[in-house]
């Protein structure tokens, strides 16, 4: 059975549309990183075929079962070589769509392609959580909505339906869009579990793990975005000078081998349930900011110090799924709250969770304003011995160390001898592309002075071990960049970070010996563009992915706060449009043709129309036909009394007295 | 419908479940009940299934899957609902008569749903009668303004068309007042029925018995046929004597029959009266009284409509008498004899012939 008799026929209509449907749930499948672009490309090929050879492109019913076997039995092949069995039904759905894309065309391939269509965008609302879902969910809704109007419309009684402009329907989608948002917004979340929730692979950070082999982090200008923070209850360019310049703490690595650092054996501290919020308390008392610290986190206090603004602020963390299980702690944080997962704090002041989340988090975090900045929190114990070690310090750091020491007074502290050290390193070249020497990286580094942080902080930390300062250096993000267009802060891989913490006078403290200049670096190549994209992906997944009901309330109470503040307008807007009219209306004798006639003549129209008689423009009403049903003599009174009162009466007719006449016409036919 | 769950090639049981679930109706206010069909069942089942997994999971992308569909149904509920309140009147279109067991085939086009903008079948039926009509509305395919208010020929009018089969195969008469318009436009998911008051007569009349021989105008027509010149033509009017028309003139529509009139019988007017005696006895049948019935309406059709040259034709149905030259009179004669029940009384004095069951 041919469906292409013409291009213009309903038939042809339904071929085309619901090709849509399949293929708005194929690109929303394809947007997944799960699924293999071989998989999608095919059935988006063979529908650009189809598309443009008709129905010359076409497999008989039998021949693409076929293809739809073959896919369940690849599928089953999958599954026994190990691929995972959400991605091996993703497989199998788009052999099928291939399958039904190139079938022929029949009512019954029609239901098929719209079923698949559908499934797949399901499939993909699990596998995937791109703000680009946005756009084959809406082409989608566009499809099923024409698709099934002209599928109804086949094969009726007295032949096809002709399917009606496609602007016809522009403003029945504006409405279903908002009604879907209605939906959305109004109805509960449950989440009683989270096996369906949205996922997306996880990004994959070096740095992060128990052995880091230097080099292996901070070496890139990488753009991804691995986390996003937004302000919740202060003002936004209050939050930016708040949140810029501060360190998020991730892995502290205390054990020097010969080319790389190794975590040291910690004790657990505390454990909280993803319902309790973590309370981290303040170790140490100091408010005191390392003297080392960059020169623009100083700037940032200095001017956070001339702000009259709260001290304690909320903010809230959107979290990349990451293949790590450490929760970053930016400077100052005191709470974290709405954590999914448990999480535990162990002695090296690291926090994580029990297990790598698999997808985007959103956590609430209470910070300290940077003014009152101590240098740690949370509870941080004394030094291990570990820390301490000197066993694997290179030869060269030694001589350096005494060479830049012995050169000043030999009274000097060691706090001193640090700074020395510290200011010594901030006058080297950073260099992310500077040679290393796989067997003796510091060796080369101390003897090219230019590097990456990580050769920085490891210089230092083993500098500060032979003078005696238990040291180890951290693993975390500086400073961030800040998003104008969304007034939020985005932590790029890019802003990947190694700085020391030695212990002095009792506590421990941030010494960063990076130069300044690698701040100056970036790996985004069109800033504009690219604030404009994270913003849309933040809005995105703030406002639908991570949308809760405590949103919903707070959403409530803004429009309800707006209202308050907008019911002077509203009235005062009422009054303009009923009121005064009314009163002018009344105090004069103006006519209002457009306020009052013309709603008669409609509603007189409407009552017409009903009974088989259509007015033309102008057209008297005695010139009309007389109204089915309506005796002959109560139209002529009818007809008399509207003239009457449209001509010569000046008390005219209401609406409500037009409609009283009309009942009483057609009360009065039998 | 070209998207019937059937075409899956469901297991009978699924699509026995289905059936049984389309029959339910359920009300959604005054006037109004919803049913599914096949394909809206299916669809409500998955919508079910769909947001159980966003409750279950909440996931918001599956929320966003499941308002979607949901506001897709509710707008396919919104257009049906809107769809039915637009519609015309269509008692209007009712014939004024049919006659009993013989279908007639009504092709109406409807004029007054230019705004409509949505395509679909509407079922029209009474609760009064057992009558169905389907009505096909069809959306206006290019529409820029209302063509008839400022006269854009350009404009393809649409094609809405009432279509019927109209038959019954008991003679009845019954003042149609509650109708109940039913479709599942746009989409085919929702059932909707609607029951609004659209006024009309349903006027099924016996089968017409010929034989009857009543001296009067009738008869002398029958004779003027054979040999006597018409003087002119006249448009047709229900109730005209088949022999009278002028085929050679006529098409196979009625609106364009023309009926042959003689000079003689217009100068000679002629007085046709029947008196109808509707009493039953009680060895008589109920056919015997639709035979009498349909002798008097044979008997009607016979008899010209003239208003000007003074023909007469008076027909006493029992207590009733009606003057069948006037239009007015042959409707109200026409509607009587649809109605007719046996009565016990007489019929009412008067001139003419008398047709009676009752033996004198």
């Amino acid at each position: 059975m041919s469906f292409f008799p013409s291009k213009t026929s309903p038939s042809s209509h339904a071929e085309k549309l619901t090709l849509g449907v399949l293929m708005s749930g194929v690109i929303a499948l394809a947007l997944s990183d799960f699924v293999s672009p071989l998989y999608w490309s095919l059935p988006a090929m063979a529908a650009l075929l189809r598309w443009w050879r008709g129905s010359s492109f076409a497999l008989t019913e039998m021949q693409a079962s076929f293809i739809g076997w073959f896919g369940f039995i690849w599928v089953g092949l999958e599954l026994l070589l190990g691929r995972p069995w959400v991605v091996a039904f993703t497989d199998f759905l788009l052999i099928l769509a291939l399958a039904v894309t190139i079938e022929t065309a029949t009512p019954r391939n029609h239901l098929h392609r719209m079923l698949t269509g559908l499934f797949l965008m399901l499939a993909g609302a699990v596998l995937t959580d791109s703000v680009l879902y946005a756009i084959p969910l809406i082409a989608l809704m566009w499809f099923t909505w024409r698709s099934a109007i002209c599928l109804y419309g086949l094969q009726q009684v007295g032949g096809d339906l002709p399917i009606h402009s496609p602007r016809f329907d522009v403003g029945a989608m504006i409405v279903m869009i908002i009604m879907a948002l209605g939906l959305f917004i109004g109805l509960p979340r449950f989440d009683i579990q989270t096996k369906l929730q949205p996922t997306q692979p996880r990004m994959e950070t070096t740095g992060f793990s128990d052995h880091v082999q230097l080099g292996d982090f901070a070496r890139e200008l990488d753009a991804t975005v691995i986390l996003r923070a937004e302000v919740i209850d202060i003002d936004a360019d209050d939050f930016r000078r708040q949140i810029l310049g501060r360190y998020w703490r991730g892995v502290a690595l205390s054990q020097y081998i010969n080319h790389g650092w190794r975590q040291a054996t910690y004790q657990k501290i505390r454990t909280w349930m993803p319902s309790q919020a973590i309370a981290l308390s303040r170790a140490t008392s100091s408010s005191q900011t390392s003297s080392s610290q960059t020169n623009s986190s100083q700037t940032n206090a200095a001017q956070t110090n001339s702000l009259q603004t709260k001290h304690r602020y909320e903010i809230a963390v959107f979290r990349e799924a990451s293949d790590h299980a450490y929760i970053l702690l930016p400077d100052g944080v005191s709470l974290i709250q709405h954590h999914a997962n448990s999480a535990q704090l162990d002695s090296l002041g690291q926090l994580r969770f029990s297990k790598a989340p698999a997808r985007r988090l959103r956590l609430t975090m209470v910070l300290d304003s940077i003014s009152n900045t101590p240098v740690f929190y949370p509870a941080l114990q004394a030094p291990l011995a570990i820390e301490s070690d000197q066993t694997n310090i290179p030869n060269a750091i030694r001589i350096w160390v005494k060479h830049i020491v012995s050169s000043e007074k030999s009274d000097q502290t060691a706090e001193q001898q640090l700074q020395m050290l510290t200011d010594e390193l901030h006058g080297w070249v950073y260099d992310l592309n500077a040679p290393i020497d796989a067997q003796q990286p510091l060796t080369s580094f101390i003897n090219n002075k230019r590097g990456h942080c990580e050769l920085y902080a490891s210089t230092l930390a083993l500098a500060a071990r032979t003078l005696g300062i238990p040291s180890r250096i951290v693993n975390g993000y500086y400073g961030g960049e800040w998003n104008d267009t969304g007034a939020f802060l985005m932590l790029r891989q890019q802003h990947a970070h190694s700085w020391v913490e030695v212990w002095l006078n009792h506590q421990w403290q941030r010494i960063d010996p990076t130069p300044a200049s690698r701040w100056q670096l970036s790996g985004v190549h069109f800033p504009t563009w690219d604030a404009a994209w994270e913003t849309l992906k933040l809005t995105w997944y703030r406002y639908v992915l991570a949308f809760q009901d405590s949103d919903r309330e707070a959403l409530l109470q803004n429009l309800f706060a707006w209202l308050k503040k907008a019911i002077p307008w509203l009235l005062m807007g009422l009054i303009l449009f009923f009121i005064t009219p009314y009163v002018y209306r009344k105090t004069t004798f103006f006519s209002w043709p457009w306020w009052s006639h013309n709603i008669q003549q409609k509603v007189l129209d409407r009552w017409l129309e009903k009974r088989g008689v259509y007015r033309p423009l102008s057209r008297p009403l005695r010139l009309l036909p007389i109204p089915y049903g309506v005796p002959s003599q109560a139209w002529i009174n009818l007809v008399k009394a509207w003239e009457n009162q449209a001509y010569s009466d000046p008390k005219r007719w209401t609406r409500r007295q037009l409609k009283t006449h009309l009942r009483a016409l057609s009360d009065a036919r039998w | 419908m070209a998207y019937n769950p059937s075409d899956l090639r469901l297991p009978p049981w699924i699509l026995y479940l289905l059936d049984a679930l389309i029959a339910v109706r359920v009300p959604i206010g005054r006037y109004w009940h919803i049913g599914m069909t096949r394909a809206g069942a299916l669809m409500f089942f998955s919508l079910l299934g769909l947001w159980a997994a966003a409750f279950y999971s909440g996931n918001n992308l599956l929320y966003l899957c499941g308002a979607m569909l949901t506001a897709i149904a509710m707008m396919a509920l919104w257009q049906g609902v809107q769809l039915l309140r637009g519609l015309p009147l269509f008692g209007a279109y009712l014939p004024d008569f049919v006659e009993q067991c013989r279908p007639v085939v009504l092709r109406q086009d409807i004029s007054d749903i230019a705004r409509s903008t949505v395509s679909g079948l509407v079922d029209i039926t009474w609760s009064e009668a057992d009558l169905q009509l389907s009505a096909r509305i069809c959306a206006a395919t290019r529409v820029q303004g209302d063509p008839r208010r400022h006269g854009d020929s350009n404009v393809q009018p649409n094609q809405s068309r009432l279509i019927a089969q109209l038959q019954s195969s008991k003679r009845c008469y019954h003042k149609l007042t509650k109708q109940r318009l039913t479709t599942s436009a746009p989409l085919g998911l929702w059932e909707l029925t609607y029951q609004r008051q659209d006024l009309a007569i349903w006027a099924v009349l016996p089968q017409a018995v010929a034989g009857l021989r009543v001296q009067g105008l009738g008869q002398n027509l029958q004779h003027r046929i054979e040999g006597d010149e018409y003087h002119d033509l006249r448009m047709y009017t229900p109730g005209d004597p088949l022999a009278r028309i002028h085929w050679r003139k006529s098409t196979l529509d009625p609106s364009t029959w023309r009926i042959k009139r003689f000079s003689q019988a217009e100068e000679q007017p002629q007085k046709a009266h029947l008196r109808v005696d509707l009493r039953l006895p009680s060895g008589a049948t109920q056919a015997a009284f639709e035979n009498l019935l349909g002798l008097t309406w044979h008997w009607l059709q016979s008899q010209p409509e003239s208003t000007s040259r003074g023909h007469q034709s008076q027909l006493i149905l029992g207590q009733q008498c009606f003057d069948c030259s006037q239009s007015d009179g042959r409707k109200a004669a026409i509607h009587a004899i649809a109605a007719a029940l046996p009565e016990h009384h007489a019929p009412k004095h008067g001139a003419g012939f008398l047709l009676s069951l009752v033996e004198p």
